[in-house]
């Protein structure tokens, strides 16, 4: 038997935080799309169920867009059973939406609560089965749900929860998983949702934990491969595995433009690492610009995101370098350039200012000097 | 390190760096070089184009190495390509110099590639060893304690580089010699700039960039700090809106039950309303029954055949006609004009044959009065007659007499021509004959020819007729028995006079007989009535004769009938009533009226109750149990739907109300989603406002910062060298002095800038406005101060291009002065393209 378990997926999330208002409805698209075309590959490869493990909608004024396509996609695909609970970005929103336009909930959307709920998936012509339990974590319930929850361990079990793993059992909070009052409860894998990059560790000596991460990346938060965890399950358990569905890969890398004087020359070395990376131009990327950079080198992080944003569909630069100053340069030069820098130099030694602030002051003031910094 | 011992270096001895032989094997234009130098002034006298900014670059590049390697800007500035010679191949050449340290021979040649082609050598001048005293990257700097830019401006005094016009300018920037002075020009710009944006970008006060973006991120944090608040609120108002929907869900609920309880009712009153049918339908039963018991009660004896009854009343219709008609026997003869008749006519009725002769009397009497008439009337046509026929007569006698003579003559010639004709055509027709013997239409026409003769022939002869006629009439004319006829019919009338009278006598004797007077116009009239009367009496007097006899078979038939009818009357339990004849029995009538009716009730009672019953069964097995359910009053049933109607109101207007709370509820948490979503969308605007604001403060600190460091670098870097800049600049503006000058070098003010003045009457001049000879001094000796504050430890060889050129002979004097002067603390250089320049 095959389930997906996925989590996170942010429907009608705003997206403003990088994007203008075109390209973040562009991409608020593409997560509805790619979360449609999940359901049509569960479809085709004959899966039973899709565990959505909270947080599928980010807002609780869900778009009619996002409603109807999600809900066409459970509706279209009756031999699916959708099992979703609700996470702390989601409320009732979604299912009022569809009992006011629809007027009932379809057959094959299984719902949860603040108390644990059970719904049992037989595949046909097998004996093989698996009980999906789940509840929804509030501040009230979360203090007894653990110790109420009731398994039987002749069954293959999984649970569902939306929440921030802890191994400490002390704060209680909503959305908190104390994972070691889980443990030993039969359970064979706790399909989670809350974090979104993807986690499969061991749970007990029987089971395991699993974060199926966000089906897509949305900010600089979110750097690496995003998906869901196909499950297949069968008389031996349960066997994971992690499949990349992310339409956008986001990648969060460093580039030393030590060499570079210009921002052309940092804009070879980006796109050379861009290249060693295996970044394609459809990914997200945040390049770090690193290393000690001349005092007389122009590198412009706005002028090289322009450049690259032609090239990669998104990408923000960050400057991160520091001036390369060599103290000895400057050890005998008489002009004002020389006095300011050994008297940076000589307040560095004395503790009066720290290093990473006296190379900005120096770089700062020696740009300024040689009228290369404009201060706009 | 140069600090050490600055104060106590300027204007003091001469140290012990010094040149004493320059070779220059291969550098720019200049080959194969050498000049040995002494303590002092070496002169060189070159002429113009020989190199000499050559040799001063090639001074400094021994010591400091080649500048501009990474340059790209201008060829000018990468001195690797301005100095290899033309051929290509290495450059560069030997400096044996003597420092604190010991002599040395500096030997360094320059290639294409700095790492690969350039050497540098450095020996002890006394063992001809290397020495690693000086490195090529620090030579100079250690030496001179300048790096290479600072120790070109210093050491090097150009010919345009004397006259000192303030610091801003280029030439008064290379007179001072001074790095410092291009950077405190430098410096101002940088200030400026700084303080402008730190003015724009100030995180105080309004104007700031910095500010309003701390006020932005103020007025964020305020916004989102509502959405705790706002969650809160949705959350309460989820809440109560849960509640209110349970409220909602039990009014339902309540409404649910009421309706069903109604419907219950409704149920209650259909089984009521069954059951009242039910009862119903058994009391009509009952009805019925007791119904057919009363009639049975009331009928006692009698029997309700309805045959028999209709029978009876046959009977009795029966006597009832035979009755009537019996009585309009008795009545029919004996009438009023019956007994007139008789009383007329008598028993014994006169012969009808002479009421015959009577009548026939009467029409003979008319046929005579008409024959009369007609008569009459027959004088009176011929009377008139004969006098026409007289007028007509003496007319025709006249028309006759003209008539006649014409006639006679037309006559008489168509006779002629006629005879004529007839003649001509036999003749013609015996000729053709006889001639041709042959052909019939010679003959036809002869004939034809011979008819119309014998035709002529004949109308002559009628003409004559004619006129014999004519002679005829004449003959009446004259004839006269018209007053023969006139008296014969007078006559006639008479006659019939006569006997008119006549047959009206007898007429009339016999109108005596019934006392009636003869009228001539009445009495055909009444002779027919009497006729037609006596028929009627004759006939009245037979049927009366037949109606006796049908009055006794009438009676005895009644009697028959009566007898019938008592023996039915009996059968139906009647016996007391005797039926009479004639008579219509009414009684009887009556009681077999009711009889019969009672019958009929009977009859039709008990096929109601029959139906009914059948009825009554039907609807027991249409509801079985219905006899022995008890149902509830009526009454109660519509107390308590009374009730329950009050209740549905009641719980319709609360769930109206609940309805409205609801949608109260969720119109107010979608505004506060809406709200909570624009501030969750302002947090993102946070996170980016507070990045930008976080970058853009760091960066205002560093730039304050830095604005705060370059101005203590700039304090710093005057303090060093003012006090002992203003002392050198004294020292040698007294020496130098001209004698024609008022006031002392104290007279002059240096500011931090470097700018000049001189205090004149109490004001400070700017040394622009001096004259020139006054100016090119105050240069050279800013020039010789900062040589004195500059270089600390060794003293660089000071070359000079020709600095004089421009010096009158009065004024060059004083250049010399300044040569010995400057000499006495630096080795120079003197270059000069002219003799008359050579220091004598």
């Amino acid at each position: 038997m095959l389930l997906f378990h996925t989590a996170d997926v942010h429907l009608d999330s705003k997206l403003n935080r990088y994007f203008d208002s075109t390209k973040a409805t562009e991409r608020r698209h593409e997560i509805l799309q790619n979360f449609q075309k999940m359901v049509e590959y569960g479809a085709e490869k004959g899966v039973r169920g899709i565990l959505i493990a909270g947080d599928l909608f980010d807002v609780t004024n869900i778009s009619a867009l996002a409603r109807d396509a999600v809900y066409s996609s459970i509706i279209n695909n009756p031999g699916i059973e959708f099992f979703y609970l609700k996470g702390n970005h989601d409320d009732d929103g979604f299912i009022r939406l569809i009992l006011d336009k629809y007027g009932e909930i379809p057959d094959n959307l299984k719902l949860f609560s603040n108390d644990w709920t059970s719904y049992e998936l037989k595949e046909p012509d097998s004996d093989i089965s698996v009980v999906i339990t789940g509840a929804e974590l509030n501040e009230f319930n979360n203090r007894k749900l653990a110790d109420s929850l009731s398994l039987d361990r002749n069954k293959v079990n999984i649970v569902m929860l939306h929440g921030q793993e802890t191994d400490t059992a002390g704060k209680k909070d909503a959305e908190i998983i104390p994972l070691r009052e889980y443990h030993d409860r039969g359970i064979d894998l706790l399909a989670l949702g809350h974090i979104h990059e993807p986690k499969y560790e061991k749970l007990d000596a029987r089971g395991y934990y699993s974060y199926a991460g966000c089906l897509e990346g949305r900010g600089f938060d979110e750097v690496g491969v995003r998906g869901f965890n196909l499950l297949n399950v069968d008389k031996n358990g349960i066997e994971r595995t992690f499949v990349p569905w992310a339409k956008r890969t986001i990648y969060d890398i460093s580039v030393d433009v030590s060499e570079a004087i210009t921002s052309d020359d940092a804009i070879i070395a980006i796109k050379n690492a861009i290249v060693d990376a295996g970044i394609a131009e459809k990914d997200m990327i945040k390049v770090r610009l690193a290393g000690r950079v001349s005092l007389d080198a122009l590198i412009d992080p706005v002028f090289i995101a322009t450049r690259l944003n032609d090239e990669y569909y998104f990408v923000k630069v960050v400057d991160e370098t520091k001036p390369l100053i060599n103290y000895e340069d400057f050890a005998v030069d008489m002009s004002l350039k020389g006095e300011y820098v050994r008297l940076i130099k000589g307040m560095v030694e004395s503790g009066e200012i720290d290093g990473a602030e006296a190379e900005e002051c120096i770089a700062m003031g020696i740009r300024i000097l040689m009228g290369e910094e404009k201060l706009v | 390190m140069y600090r050490h011992g600055h104060q106590n270096t300027y204007g003091g001895g001469k140290a012990g760096m010094k040149i004493t032989k320059i070779y220059i094997e291969n550098f720019g234009t200049i080959s194969d070089y050498s000049l040995e130098l002494k303590d002092g002034i070496n002169t060189v006298l070159e002429d113009n184009g020989w190199g000499k900014s050559t040799l001063a670059n090639f001074v400094r590049i021994m010591f400091y190495g080649l500048e501009g390697d990474r340059s790209r800007k201008n060829i000018r500035d990468n001195e690797r390509n301005l100095y290899r010679p033309w051929n290509g191949g290495t450059f560069g050449g030997s400096i044996e110099f003597e420092s604190v340290k010991g002599k040395y021979i500096l030997t360094r040649t320059f290639g294409t590639n700095k790492k690969e082609d350039d050497t540098f050598s450095l020996r002890d001048a006394s063992t001809g060893k290397e020495s690693s005293d000086y490195s090529a990257e620090d030579i100079g700097k250690v030496l001179f304690g300048l790096d290479s830019d600072s120790y070109q401006k210093t050491s090097f005094i150009g010919h345009d580089s004397i006259k000192y016009s303030g610091v801003g300018s280029e030439v008064g920037s290379k007179v001072s010699s001074a790095p410092q002075a291009e950077d405190i020009a430098v410096y101002d710009n940088a200030c400026e700039l700084m303080k402008n944006y730190l003015n724009s970008h100030s995180p105080k006060g309004v104007k700031g960039s910095l500010s309003k973006q701390k006020n932005q991120i103020s007025e964020l944090k305020r916004e989102i700090e509502r959405i705790d608040d706002i969650t809160r609120r949705v959350e309460n108002e989820k809440n109560a809106m849960i509640s209110a929907e349970e409220a909602y869900e039990s009014l339902l609920e309540s409404k649910k039950s009421y309706e069903k309880e109604k419907k219950s009712l409704i149920d209650v009153r259909e089984k009521a309303l069954k059951k009242k049918t039910f009862l119903e339908k058994q009391e009509n039963v009952l009805k019925r029954e007791k119904k057919i018991e009363d009639l049975k009660k009331e009928l006692g004896t009698l029997k309700p055949d309805e045959e028999l009854v209709s029978k009876a009343e046959g009977k009795i219709d029966e006597i009832s006609a035979l009755s009537v008609k019996l009585e309009t026997r008795k009545n029919s003869t004996h009438n009023d004009r019956f007994e007139r008749l008789r009383s007329k006519y008598g028993e014994n009725i006169q012969d009808s044959d002479e009421l015959g002769q009577r009548i026939e009397d009467m029409k003979s009497v008319q046929e005579m009065i008409h024959a009369q008439r007609g008569l009459a009337e027959q004088i009176d046509r011929e009377k008139e007659k004969l006098e026409i026929e007289r007028i007509r007569l003496d007319e025709q006698r006249r028309e006759r007499e003209n008539l006649i003579g014409a006639k006679r003559r037309s006559a008489t010639g168509l006779l002629v021509i006629g005879v004529v004709v007839t003649v001509l055509a036999i003749c013609t027709a015996v000729v053709f004959y006889y001639v041709l013997h042959f052909g019939n239409i010679p003959t036809i026409i002869a004939g034809a020819v011979a008819l119309a003769g014998l035709a002529l022939i004949i109308v002559g002869a009628v003409g004559i007729g004619n006129l014999r006629g004519l002679r005829l009439n004449d003959d009446l004319y004259s004839g006269s028995g018209s007053g023969d006829v006139t008296a014969s019919l007078s006559q006639e009338i008479k006659e019939y006079d006569l006997r008119i009278k006549e047959t009206e006598k007898r007429i009339s004797d016999y109108l005596d007989r019934f006392d009636i007077e003869y009228y001539r116009s009445d009495a055909e009239g009444i002779l027919h009535s009497i006729k037609s009367e006596i028929a009627e009496y004759r006939e009245n007097l037979k049927a009366e004769k037949n109606e006796a006899e049908e009055i006794g078979a009438l009676a005895e038939r009644g009697k028959g009938l009566c007898a019938e009818l008592k023996d039915m009357l009996s059968s139906l339990g009647i016996p007391g009533e005797e039926p009479v004849f004639p008579g219509e029995n009414k009684a009887i009538k009556k009681i077999l009226d009711d009889l019969k009716r009672a019958a009929s009730e009977g009859a039709f009672l008990a096929a109601e109750l029959e139906k009914d019953r059948k009825d009554l069964a039907e609807f027991e097995d249409e509801n079985p149990g219905i006899a022995k359910e008890v149902i509830p009053e009526s009454k109660d049933i519509d107390i308590r739907e009374k009730e329950i109607d009050d209740k549905l109101s009641e719980t319709d207007l609360q769930l109206d109300a609940q309805r409205k709370e609801i949608n109260e509820y969720s119109r107010s948490i979608e505004i506060r989603n809406n709200e909570l979503e624009e501030l969750m969308a302002k947090k993102d605007e946070l996170a980016n406002l507070t990045e930008e604001y976080e970058e853009e403060f760091h960066r205002y600190g560093i730039v304050k910062k830095t604005e705060e460091l370059l101005g203590r670098a700039k304090d710093a870097l005057i303090s060093r060298y003012m006090a002992p800049l203003r002392c050198s600049f004294e020292k040698y503006y007294d020496i130098l002095k001209g004698s024609g000058e008022n006031g002392n070098a104290s007279d002059f003010l240096i500011d931090t800038n470097l700018e000049i003045t001189k205090k004149e009457l109490g004001n400070y001049r700017d040394i622009r406005t001096l004259s020139d000879g006054t100016g090119d001094r105050i240069g050279l000796c800013m020039r010789a101060a900062f040589l004195d504050v500059m270089y600390a430890d060794e003293k660089p060889i000071v070359i000079l291009d020709d600095p004089f050129s421009n010096l009158d002979k009065k004024n060059i004097e004083w250049g010399w002065r300044y040569l010995d002067l400057l000499s006495k603390e630096y080795q120079i250089i003197y270059m000069t393209c002219h003799a008359n320049r050579v220091k004598a």
